[in-house]
């Protein structure tokens, strides 16, 4: 290349003025005294009018020189320094430039001037500041290696997560490893200029797994001789446990619903079976292969749960619902549903059904022990009864041959009663005995409870004015008709009442009264039955039902209170009492709902033995 | 050997009827009594030799008869036949009336007849009971 003296001398002459004018960068020209003595129309057009002032005036709207200025540095030594600087532009905004200072020799070798020229790095500064940043506080792991798999550079996730170890090898500072990875993909890269991505397990500086997938590509502007290539990692170590996680879930779930004793039948929107559990496989008698994906739960559930799930409802509760299999049984089950919704949107349907044809099974057994206990401790107690039966007719028989003995008609005529009294005694007992033992279902029709109760007060209502004893009704509104035989239930009022009469008159007190109320509790019919009598101590409690036992003197036979228990049973219900001596007696009639006979009219859900004995129980408690 | 007296509570008037002509036929001197409060004025009056009692009476029981008995100074030496249609011993053992409130147990009954009973069985075991009332007092 020709040296500028060389050239020609109107190419010398444009570089000294027309280049000068020209070049891309400002140039000015300072005197000494750091004055502008010339700047070119690209310092003027940046910083605007120059020539006059000083140059750190032009440069940064100084009043005086910048410390440590190179320019009388190099005024000195003239050495040609490079300067790296911030300046204020025309517009007064920061710029960002670097500046070559080069000194200017007259004839004698002196330095009489010195050129600035300097190019605007602002733009690129930024920039780079920019992608500093990126760099940095990019959420992913980034670094760069070298050929020699060094880490030349490494960002705050990666200082933060693996350690600071710049200068290491990237298998040390990621996977704590002496040697390079068997399927680096930054080899890869090296090799062909490509980019690779892989899954690795890294382990961090506490020493955990931690897992990424990293991509790699070559660090270089034209594609081709590069030296780094730049790792880009994702951390996926939570959202391969959670992943691993949601997948343990649906797995457990899967398992719970495949092993729920509970039959599990759920749907889409649409109505469509999506889940089929094998307990619902058991109960329905049908493969769930052939229902998931091809039937409706209209096939399968009540249509009161299909209507919820139509009108986008939430939740049934249906105790005591029915379902028929495919055979054409009629079974009941327990159903508990759930609409499944996002906001209003109905997403699907899910029923959980009990087989309670068990629970059934086992309540009639119950009801049947129940009845065949009562029926035991009837035998047991009769015994009791005839017993003191006999020492009458016994002591009859004494009295008759110590009369005859002595002479004495009078006596012969006592034993004479004593024994006709206790022959009629035993008639009335067995006779009772006998309507109480037989097989007996009850009658069950759809019945108002009220109106049985009602009934029983117009019958008692002479009998407790005569007695002074004041009958009380109180019935709660709007029970609706309970299934049970009314004439049965009417002998366990009748009983209750009259047992309630007599309690009253045998007391002292002045306001007598007795107390009959009905009201629902629960989906349980409640009679109650309480007087202000006399009450019970607790020897006369323990006997009430169990013994054949009246307090009555030859006034009762002791079957009242057990025929009405017999009955309650017989109605799925039971009897309670409360009584207090000298305050009175509460006796409560309880009827679930659930447990009613089935009306007689229906075909019967369970086998209840059909043996149907004479109606009535007769009254026996008066 | 002056004539003994019984003091019948049983609220069965035919039972007591019964064994009042038993014992009176046996040469007893008996009081009869048809409930528990009766019976014990009754007692209370008479100083019985002996008590025969049935159990299950309206309102108070005669157990609950021999509980006072046995609380009272007066009358807790008399003995008490208890007559009763229930299985007796068994009922007996089952309950727990022969404890006084202050926690102290008194004595049983000092003897058992399951009803029906014959007047001889009666008259028998009245005449054991005071017999070995007797012998315990010498």
């Amino acid at each position: 290349m020709p040296t500028a003296i060389d050239l020609p001398p109107h190419v010398r002459d444009w570089i000294g003025d027309g280049l000068f004018q020209h070049v891309p960068s400002s140039v000015i020209v300072i005197d000494r005294e750091l004055e502008v003595v010339a700047a070119n129309s690209e310092f003027v057009r940046v910083f605007g009018e120059a020539t006059g002032k000083h140059c750190y005036e032009a440069y940064k709207r100084r009043d005086r020189p910048c410390e440590g200025c190179m320019a009388i540095e190099t005024f000195e030594d003239g050495e040609v320094r490079i300067n790296d600087t911030r300046g204020i532009d025309k517009n007064g905004q920061p710029a960002h430039y670097v500046v070559h200072i080069v000194p200017v020799h007259n004839e004698e070798g002196k330095i009489t001037h010195v050129i600035e020229m300097s190019y605007d790095v602002t733009e690129s500064r930024f920039l780079q500041r920019r992608y500093n940043l990126l760099f940095e506080r990019v959420p992913c792991y980034v670094a760069v290696i070298d050929r020699d798999y060094r880490v030349v550079r490494a960002n705050e996730l990666v200082r933060n997560t693996f350690g600071d170890s710049a200068g290491g090898h990237c298998y040390t500072m990621l996977k704590q490893s002496n040697e390079r990875c068997a399927d680096c993909p930054a080899m890869k890269t090296f090799a062909d200029g490509g980019s690779y991505t892989s899954r690795q397990l890294g382990i961090n500086k506490q020493g955990e797994l931690t897992a990424y997938v990293v991509s790699t590509a070559p660090l270089s502007s034209s594609g081709r001789d590069f030296e780094h290539v730049i790792e880009m990692a994702v951390d996926v170590t939570e959202s391969e446990q959670l992943s691993e996680r949601l997948l343990r879930e649906a797995q457990f779930r899967r398992r719970l619903t495949e092993s729920a004793i509970d039959a599990l039948v759920a749907c889409e929107a649409s109505g469509t079976i999506n889940i089929f559990n094998p307990a619902a496989e058991q109960l329905f008698e049908v493969d769930a292969l052939q229902v998931t994906g091809r039937k409706q739960i209209a096939e399968f559930l009540p249509d009161e749960f299909v209507r919820t799930v139509a009108a986008g409802g939430s939740s049934l509760q249906m105790p005591e619902a029915a379902v028929v299999n495919t055979k054409g049984e009629t079974l009941p089950v327990r159903l508990s549903g759930t609409v499944l919704k996002e906001g209003d949107h109905v997403l699907g349907a899910a029923a959980f059904l009990q087989d309670l044809r068990e629970v059934k099974r086992l309540e009639r057994e119950k009801l049947d022990s129940e009845r065949l206990a009562a029926v035991g401790s009837t035998v047991a107690q009769l015994a009791h009864g005839i017993k003191n039966i006999l020492t009458g007719l016994e002591g009859g028989m004494y009295v008759i041959r110590s009369g005859i003995k002595k002479g004495s008609a009078e006596r012969t005529n006592k034993g004479w009663d004593m024994l006709e009294r206790n022959v009629q005694r035993i008639t009335v007992l067995v006779r009772g005995f006998l309507s109480f033992s037989k097989g007996h279902t009850p009658k069950a029709v759809p019945s108002d409870p009220s109106r049985i109760a009602q009934d029983v007060i117009e019958l008692y209502r002479d009998a407790a004015r005569e007695a002074g004893v004041e009958l009380i009704y109180e019935a709660e509104r709007g029970i609706a008709q309970i299934d049970v035989d009314p004439e049965d239930i009417k002998t366990c009022l009748e009983n209750l009442v009259s047992n309630a009469i007599d309690a009253c008159q045998a007391s002292n007190k002045e306001d007598q009264t007795v107390t009959v109320r009905v009201r629902e509790r629960g989906s349980t019919v409640v009679y109650e039955v309480s007087d202000n009598g006399v009450g019970m101590d607790s020897e006369i409690k323990n006997k009430v039902f169990t013994t054949f036992f009246t307090t009555k003197g030859m006034g009762g036979t002791g079957l009242g209170l057990l025929v009405t228990r017999k009955i309650v049973q017989e109605h799925g219900g039971r009897v309670e009492m409360e009584s207090v001596p000298e305050k009175g007696s509460v006796f409560r009639i309880e009827l679930p709902r659930q447990r009613l006979p089935a009306p007689a009219n229906q075909k019967r859900d369970v086998g209840r033995d059909s043996a149907e004995g004479e109606h009535s129980h007769g009254q026996t408690g008066g | 050997m002056s004539q003994k007296k019984v003091v019948l509570v049983d609220d069965e008037e035919d039972i007591m009827f019964y064994l009042q002509t038993a014992l009176e036929d046996a040469g007893y001197v008996p009081f009869a009594a048809s409930n528990v409060p009766d019976g014990l004025e009754l007692i209370r009056k008479e100083k019985p030799d002996l008590v025969c009692l049935d159990i299950l009476m309206p309102e108070e029981s005669g157990l609950s008869l021999l509980h006072r008995l046995r609380g009272d100074p007066a009358t807790a030496g008399i003995p008490v036949l208890i007559t009763s249609a229930m299985s007796v011993s068994r009922e007996l053992n089952d309950v727990d009336y022969l404890a006084l409130p202050d926690g102290t147990e008194i004595a049983g009954p000092e003897g058992y007849l399951e009803k029906p009973v014959s007047a001889e069985q009666f008259l028998a075991k009245v005449a054991a009971v005071l017999e070995a009332d007797r012998a315990d007092r010498d």
